[in-house]
């Protein structure tokens, strides 16, 4: 291949003493540091680059830069590089993606003779019948896909995120950019600029010799200015409310998110030059007027031999000055501004021959340039509510109504020589760094401690105009080529979708897919509103722009995810638990033994002799002051007004609908101190729910809540030789069954450890103690008390060993056995609703449920054949009807290794629920088996003596 | 009595680099709601030998002595305590908190409760002669997941 | 994500709140109606436009709050503390 390298150009990007070897579809090339791998490849003569979308048609250099919808290719295990934007690296494996069995000859290219399948719809119209052969459809669509391919071995890349606080942020590091963030800075803003290139400047880097003199001035003031954080190879991705605004910093293949929370946002995003609709317009050699600028003067590469210039503005007068400085021959200049002057088509079999110009007059050539207007990038101001209006006399969109919050400056808002652009950006950094200002004193007075700033001035900067340039109205020509590079999408498509009727752009772009790809119609969404608003014989005005949402670019997984990981909590006895073979089960955020290798003994352990639980993530609350019997009246059903100090009551919360919403006891330490615990995962719902009572309707009542969860370690001693353990090693308490009942609870000195609070409680059934220990020393008690009681047969138990205990005993878990609309009647807990109470939370509706009958209640259930045990929402069905119906269903099940059998607890519709009932339980496979309704929830010691003794 | 045993796993101090982390969950804590109210919400004060935090209305959290006033809540095993200290501490805390923690902001003297590494903290402010220093409290069994993403972060 | 200014906090971003709905009163337990107490329960005015909300600032202050807010342009006209004006 011949090198298409130019000779030292001014400016140049490139470093020629830095050779760098790359492979390119398994073939060894070479480039310069500085280079892109497209312009490095276009160095190599290498004209195609991708195999498009839909048609497999070869596609070469459109835009050169980020945007080149033609430019994806993949590096080694990293799919979709956009090989105008991404710097060659050393050593870099690229090849190009989708294609088959190769670039230069793909297969599928013969479904240009299929083509009329894919037209606008044809997935709608085509894959739909029969429905028993859509996922062989699918599959075989799938190999049809553009996009490369990644490799499920590749460890999963993400990096951390950051938060910054800019006063003001920056979109864009052109001219105008670099004016209003500097403008800022002397205003007294932090300023965070952010550049989507590797290097500031915008269209001055590829300006030519003109540009150099007044990028370098900016550059020199930008790095010597502290209060400006630059960001290059960057991009902000997304404004969301309150201009909380995402940059995506690209490090090469890794991607960063910052989370910045910008006081004034202003978009400097430039214009991107949008591509001409006309046939042949996708032929590798035609090519947009920035990109060869930017070939010729960023890389040194000239992008063709032979050249048909087909200009409307100073851009492509800029490329006809750049290619004849770089000696290459300008064959014809087709002058659009012109009305005599057209643009046909261009011709040529896979590669650029010859261009078709008025007159039918063809023009051999291997380079087509075209400059026929802009695209305007209003992304980030459409997400700030903006709804950019056309200019008929620019031929472009223009930036509407904007938020205090949000100012456009240069190139997206008008045209003008660099001293113009840059002023506007100097007057509207002025400005974003007053209103920036504004709002920083305004949160600094707001911030407690904070430092005020000095007074900023009120009066607003006027902004002076910058007015944009007129241009010929130029879309598409005579003939019908491409609107969208990307989707593959023609004109003629999107004629064809205004005369099946969709006549609104947002449809006809859902329908035709055209600016859906990953270009997002940045380079020809313009286009595609005019093809539409021609074909339904309407203005571009009335037709409008399509809803442009983040990112404004595309982020890789990774960046959005970070290394953000949901917090996990550990209790003091963690690493212990670790060292003695816990299986860990993440319940809430906690992390708990479920068991310690056998579940059923420790059941049967806990039972006949005496076993340990780590019981630390119970929500546990302290309650001081004079009211708090009142509090506990008003958020739990029963009384509480007659709970002696030293007494425990178990009580149930309710919500305002009377669905149990939580369950626990609650101990009177002192006159005015309680000790609160409720279930592990509701121990923060409950604290804000307190709170929440407290603060907007008893704010006179004299409560003090604190969450004290984590400052207890909590253990349950369980099982007859319990008492016996506990009495060798705490001190200060009788734990005589006489002084020590069963509902009681006692401030204790526990192996040396004081301050321990003890609750005599039974969860499982057992004569048990509940040991809440200040944490730090948690893992002390823990490890004394199975030192203790090792001639007492005692064992750790874990959460399944638990849960099997508590259903044996019939107790209920919120959550588990009831859910979203289980209110207290159907719980069961009839008793403990006291409706003669004045208020509670949910009273009006347990009243009413009381009165018309729940119509639904928990049962405890015993299959009849006890091996069976009934998975969990296994459905109860009456089949007694010709059509079974669900009548409820199991909401725990267990094999109970005390009892030898299944046990259940169910919720029933109430007429199945009576005692001695038998009900159809069907099994997840089908098989129904039967099952009988106990008289009470306990299936084991029903009167209760294990637990009072 | 036996050893306060720290929420950290086999150290209580690490080097990051640009800063230290180091577990001062043995520091006595105490809530209490009145007492201080000399204090202004979102400061903390040094006084005698401790220091007095104010996050939210009408109640302050010490660390140091036991307050000498009628109501007091102990908050020393409910609070772990971790120190970020040197030149880098603030660009690790920028990566997990979303607070803004320039000097015209969250100087010294300085104190917030909000999220750090998703975990609801009170972040202080608290220079150690002179060298940048933040004091985090956050509930003792979340310190652990704190604890590594803050390396995680440096 | 919002940023609240916290009448005791200061700016703070939206996810350090829960947000629990718009501001509701409680009807009288003791004369209430199946009727008015779902209307309180269930029945919200979703206004486009002003609206009166209720807000927690659970991993801050934890102070409730009463917070007006536009629902059309997410601008926040107030913020205040429920018990200052409940007491």
């Amino acid at each position: 291949m011949t090198s298409h390298r130019l000779p030292v150009q001014p400016g140049e990007l490139i470093d020629r003493d830095d050779l760098v070897d790359f492979r390119w579809n398994g073939v060894e090339h070479g480039g310069f540091a500085g280079d892109t791998i497209a312009s490095a490849l276009a160095a190599g003569g290498v004209e195609v680059f991708s195999r498009s979308f839909k048609y497999r048609r070869p596609r070469g250099i459109l835009t050169a830069d980020f945007h080149d919808p033609n430019l994806f290719v993949q590096v080694g295990d990293e799919p979709n590089v956009r090989a105008g934007h991404r710097r060659l690296a050393p050593g870099m494996n690229v090849t190009a993606q989708g294609t088959w069995p190769s670039l230069e000859f793909d297969a599928r290219a013969a479904n240009r003779i299929v083509g009329r399948f894919l037209s606008p719809g044809f997935y709608y119209k085509t894959f739909i019948s029969p429905a028993s052969l859509r996922s062989t459809y699918q599959r075989i669509l799938r190999r049809f896909g553009a996009g490369g391919k990644i490799d499920p071995a590749t460890p999963p890349a993400h990096a951390g995120k950051r938060f910054a606080h800019p006063d003001v942020l920056v979109a864009g590091g052109g001219p105008a950019g670099m004016a209003a963030a500097l403008a800022a800075s002397h205003r007294g803003a932090r300023v965070m600029l952010v550049e989507e290139n590797h290097r500031l400047g915008g269209h001055l880097l590829y300006g030519g010799p003109d540009a150099a003199p007044p990028l370098a001035e900016l550059c020199a003031q930008i790095e010597a200015d502290d209060a400006i954080e630059v960001l290059t190879d960057s991009v902000v991705s997304g404004r969301y409310d309150h201009n909380w605004v995402g940059v995506v910093e690209r490090h090469g293949g890794e991607e960063h998110l910052v989370k910045a929370r910008a006081k004034c946002l202003v978009v400097a995003a430039g214009k991107i030059e949008r591509p001409f609709v006309f046939a042949g317009n996708d032929l590798p050699g035609v090519m947009l007027s920035g990109a060869v600028s930017r070939l010729i003067n960023l890389y040194s590469v000239a992008p063709g031999t032979r050249v048909v210039v087909a200009t409307a503005n100073e851009s492509g007068d800029a490329a006809i000055a750049d290619l004849e400085r770089a000696g290459v021959e300008v064959a014809e200049v087709a002058d659009l501004r012109r009305s005599s002057s057209q643009l046909v088509r261009a011709i040529g079999k896979g590669k650029l021959e010859a261009v078709e110009l008025s007159g039918g007059r063809k023009v051999e050539a291997d380079l087509l340039v075209t400059a026929v207007g802009w695209t305007t990038p209003t992304s980030l101001l459409n997400m700030a509510g903006d709804r950019p209006v056309y200019d008929p006399a620019a031929a472009r969109f223009l930036p509407g109504d904007l938020p205090q919050d949000v100012l456009a400056a240069g190139g997206i808002v008008g045209d003008g020589p660099v001293e113009s652009i840059v002023e506007h950006g100097r007057f509207v950094g002025f400005e974003a760094g007053r209103r920036a200002l504004t709002t920083r004193a305004a949160w600094q007075r707001l911030t407690p401690r904070a430092e005020p700033s000095d007074e900023v001035a009120a009066e607003s900067t006027d902004i002076p105009e910058l007015p944009a340039a007129g241009h010929p109205e130029l879309f598409a020509g005579p003939t019908d080529g491409f609107v969208d590079f990307s989707e593959d999408v023609k004109g003629s498509d999107v004629a064809m979708a205004v005369a099946e009727g969709y006549d609104s752009m947002e449809l006809a772009k859902r329908y035709t897919t055209a600016t859906m790809g990953p270009i997002q119609g940045k380079l020809g969404g313009v286009n595609a509103v005019a093809v539409h608003a021609a074909a339904a014989a309407a203005t571009i005005e009335a037709t409008g722009t399509t809803s442009w949402r983040p990112p404004y670019a595309p982020i890789t997984l990774g960046a959005l995810a970070g290394v953000d990981e949901d917090p996990v909590r550990y209790s003091p006895m963690h690493d212990w638990h670790v060292a003695n073979g816990a299986t860990p089960i993440v319940a809430g955020q906690w992390i708990r033994p479920d068991h310690y290798g056998d579940p059923s003994r420790e059941v049967l352990n806990t039972r006949s002799n005496v076993g340990i639980i780590d019981a630390s993530p119970l929500g546990k609350i302290d309650l001081r002051g004079r009211d708090v019997t009142k509090l506990l009246d008003f958020v739990y059903t029963n009384r509480w007004e007659s709970l002696r100090v030293g007494a425990v009551r178990y009580g149930v919360m309710c919500a305002e609908d009377g669905v149990v919403f939580d369950d626990g006891v609650t101990a009177r330490l002192e006159a005015d101190r309680y000790y609160m615990t409720t279930t592990s995962g509701g121990a923060g719902r409950v604290w804000n729910w307190l709170d929440e009572w407290l603060q907007t309707s008893f704010p006179t009542w004299d409560v003090r809540t604190t969450a004290v969860t984590d400052g207890y370690a909590a253990m349950n001693v369980a099982g007859p030789r319990s008492r016996e353990l506990l009495e060798r090693v705490a001190s200060e308490v009788d734990l005589s069954a006489e002084s020590f009942a069963y509902m009681n609870g006692r401030v204790a000195t526990v192996a040396g450890v004081t301050d321990c609070i003890i609750l005599r409680i039974g969860f499982t059934g057992e004569l048990s103690y509940e040991v809440h220990v200040p944490a730090g020393y948690g893992l002390h008690v823990w490890q004394s008390l199975l030192d203790a009681g090792s001639d007492l047969g005692i064992a750790p138990f874990g959460l399944e060993a638990q849960r099997i205990m508590r259903l044996e005993k019939g107790h209920f878990l919120v959550g588990q056995d009831t859910d979203g609309l289980t209110k207290a009647h159907t719980a069961g807990v009839g008793g403990l609703i006291k409706v003669d109470k004045a208020d509670f939370s949910g009273k009006p509706e347990l009243l009413w449920e009381g009165e018309s009958g729940a119509p639904r209640r928990l049962v405890a259930l015993q299959p009849v054949d006890g091996s069976v045990v009934p998975p969990e929402a296994s459905q109860i069905v009456d089949s007694a009807t010709e059509v079974s119906r669900t009548i409820g269903r199991v909401t725990s099940s267990r094999m109970s290794p005390t009892l030898g059998r299944s046990i259940c607890l169910a919720i029933v519709d109430t007429p199945y629920g009576e005692g001695g009932a038998t009900l159809t339980v069907r099994l997840p496979e089908g098989r129904d088996i039967a099952a009988t309704v106990l008289d009470h929830h306990v299936h084991l010691d029903p009167e209760g003596e294990r637990l009072r003794g | 009595m036996a050893d306060f045993q720290s929420p950290i796993t086999a150290t209580s101090e690490a080097d990051l680099g640009s800063c230290r982390l180091r577990d001062e969950s043995h520091l006595a804590k105490w809530r209490i709601w009145e007492g201080a109210s000399g204090l202004a919400l979102g400061t903390a004060r040094h006084q005698g030998g401790s220091l007095v935090v104010a996050v939210s209305p009408a109640e302050w959290i010490v660390i140091g002595d036991k307050p000498n006033v009628d109501d007091v809540v102990d908050m020393t095993h409910v609070r772990a305590a971790l120190r970020l200290t040197g030149a880098g501490a603030r660009s690790v805390l920028e990566r997990v908190c979303a607070l803004d923690l320039d000097d015209s902001m969250t100087p010294d003297g300085a104190a917030a409760r909000t999220l750090v590494a998703g975990v609801a903290t009170e972040l202080i402010r608290d220079d150690v002669a002179g060298e940048l220093s933040y004091l985090l409290l956050m509930s003792r069994s979340f310190a652990r997941s704190v604890w590594n993403r803050l390396e995680e972060a440096a | 994500m919002l940023v609240i200014v916290c009448p005791h906090c200061g700016p703070r971003n939206s996810n350090e709140f829960s947000f629990l709905g718009e501001r509701s009163s409680r009807p009288a337990v003791a004369t209430t109606t199946p009727d008015e107490w779902r209307r309180y329960l269930y029945t919200k005015d979703n206004a486009a436009g002003s609206q009166l909300e209720r807000w927690f600032h659970v991993s801050g202050c934890r102070r409730f709050l009463d917070v007006e807010r536009d629902t059309v342009t997410n601008e926040i006209r107030s913020v205040r503390d429920v018990a200052e004006d409940a007491r």
